[in-house]
């Protein structure tokens, strides 16, 4: 048994009390990249546990945070392309969703259209409010690269996604 | 950014903000990285550990200075960003009885009298008592928690105290409710370890033992009636490597009086815990029947 002061257990209470602050923090980005709670639930946990496996090796100059949200976009990336191979990737919309949509359902199949890269730019970009930079560092791809797949996700959004039309809200109230 | 990237965040912000909460599955991960390398299975908590994290427990209640794993030597290093180091010490400071002095003043109300409230708890056997003298005479209020059993007394001016048995169990002292008062809920060690563990919590190292911390209640988090509610205060860990003093100010701003009414100025109030003899045993009784 590891004595319970020693340094490993030191290890593993830091561990633990990393993932009790990490849990909910990067839980809401592991949705925003599969957009079911469930798939996010498995994609953080898988994530944690590459993460675990590297504790003792990081560096504790880093943001370990920074880190976890660099494993999880990676692990999201690599599952898709697994499913896809697998040709278990389910059917993405390829128009607007039909009228009396709900807001969320609809941008939800939206960024489900989305290739993951182009879906993790947008998620870090809009929702984390990374840099060009920090996205880049996050993807491992360069800055120009972010710029291409954020300018090509907004392209496809701005077909899939309606904005409200606010007139008719006004004219209706 | 453009209009409509803004929009699409503030969509995305919604989707993101559902209620989501669920607890991190701190064993099955553990157990799978064991199981993931032959590395791991060298590596395992205590068994008293594994069975506070198997009940569901947030850590093991092993006091560990956040630093303790580096200082020993021959360990690699442990990556402790200032939040995860001043957690370690709010776990180490859990589950353990402790003496506590809390002192409140309500700094936006001038000539507002300090109110200082002493008393002692233990979370295992839910013993504990708080005393807290009136600051317009002689009397004072306390409370009495026997096995999870409370009471509530009141003294007045001839200091003789009439207790009253409150219905039902409780795991903990009464800092909010009916003996302390409306504001006294922020006064609440267990509202701030849970303010801490909250994900809004920022948090920085200002010295060997010391984090400096910043907290703004999430909206759906506010008091009825509020419009913001803030914490920033200083946390020092002591040389036992749990917390020793947790200082704060709450800014409170409550919406107007009437729809369209403007507000009023916000409620400051700054609060100071000061924690000692941590681990020493708890012993209260219950008030003589009458």
């Amino acid at each position: 048994m590891t004595d319970p002061t020693g340094p490993r257990a030191a290890a593993e209470t830091s561990f633990v009390t990393f993932m009790e602050l990490a849990w909910s923090r990067h839980l809401r980005l592991a949705m925003l990249l599969t957009g079911d709670r469930l798939r996010a639930e498995d994609l953080l946990q898988d994530s944690l546990v590459r993460m675990y496996e590297r504790w003792s090796r990081l560096d504790r100059r880093s943001d370990p945070h920074a880190y976890l949200r660099r494993v999880v976009v990676n692990t999201h990336t690599s599952w898709w392309q697994r499913r896809r191979r697998e040709s278990l990737v389910a059917e993405v919309p390829d128009r607007a969703a039909p009228a009396g949509f709900d807001a969320d359902v609809e941008l939800k199949r939206a960024l489900d259209g989305l290739p993951p890269r182009q879906r993790a730019v947008v998620v870090l970009r809009l929702y984390e409010d990374l840099s060009e930079r920090q996205t880049a560092e996050v993807l491992g791809c360069s800055v120009g690269n972010v710029k291409s797949q954020y300018a090509r996700a907004l392209a496809k959004l701005r077909e899939l996604v309606r904005e409200p039309n606010y007139e008719e809200i006004w004219s209706n109230r | 950014m453009n209009s409509f990237e803004t929009r699409l965040a503030e969509r995305l912000h919604d989707m993101a903000d559902g209620d989501f909460d669920s607890a991190a599955p701190i064993v099955g991960v553990l157990a799978r990285g064991w199981a993931a390398g032959p590395r791991r299975t060298a590596v395992r908590l205590a068994g008293a550990s594994l069975a506070v994290l198997a009940a569901g427990g947030v850590v093991t209640t092993v006091a560990v200075h956040p630093w303790s794993a580096e200082r020993s030597g021959g360990v690699a290093a442990v990556p402790q960003p200032p939040e995860m180091a001043l957690m370690a010490a709010v776990a180490a400071s859990d589950g353990v009885s402790y003496e506590l002095t809390l002192t409140t003043v309500v700094k936006s109300t001038p000539g507002s009298p300090d109110q200082v409230t002493t008393g002692a708890f233990d979370p295992v056997t839910r013993t504990g008592f708080t005393h807290t003298p009136y600051d317009d005479g002689p009397g004072f209020s306390e409370q009495r928690l026997v096995k999870g059993v409370r009471y509530l007394g009141d003294a007045g001016i001839d200091r003789k105290i009439v207790w009253r048995k409150v219905a039902g169990t409780f795991d903990s002292l009464d800092f909010a409710g009916e003996a302390a008062g409306r504001l006294g809920a922020s006064a609440d060690p267990a509202q701030l370890r849970a303010i801490l563990r909250d994900r809004g919590a920022k948090v920085t190292m200002t010295g060997d033992r010391t984090y400096h911390f910043t907290f703004a209640v999430a909206k759906k988090d506010l008091l009825p009636q509020s419009l913001s509610d803030r914490f920033a205060g200083d946390v020092t860990v002591g040389a036992d490597n749990r917390i020793a003093t947790v200082t704060y100010e709450r800014t409170l701003q409550w919406a107007g009086k009437s729809p369209g009414r403007k507000p009023g100025p916000p409620v400051v109030m700054a609060v100071t815990m000061a924690f000692s003899d941590y681990g020493a045993p708890v012993t209260v009784e219950a008030p003589a029947a009458k």
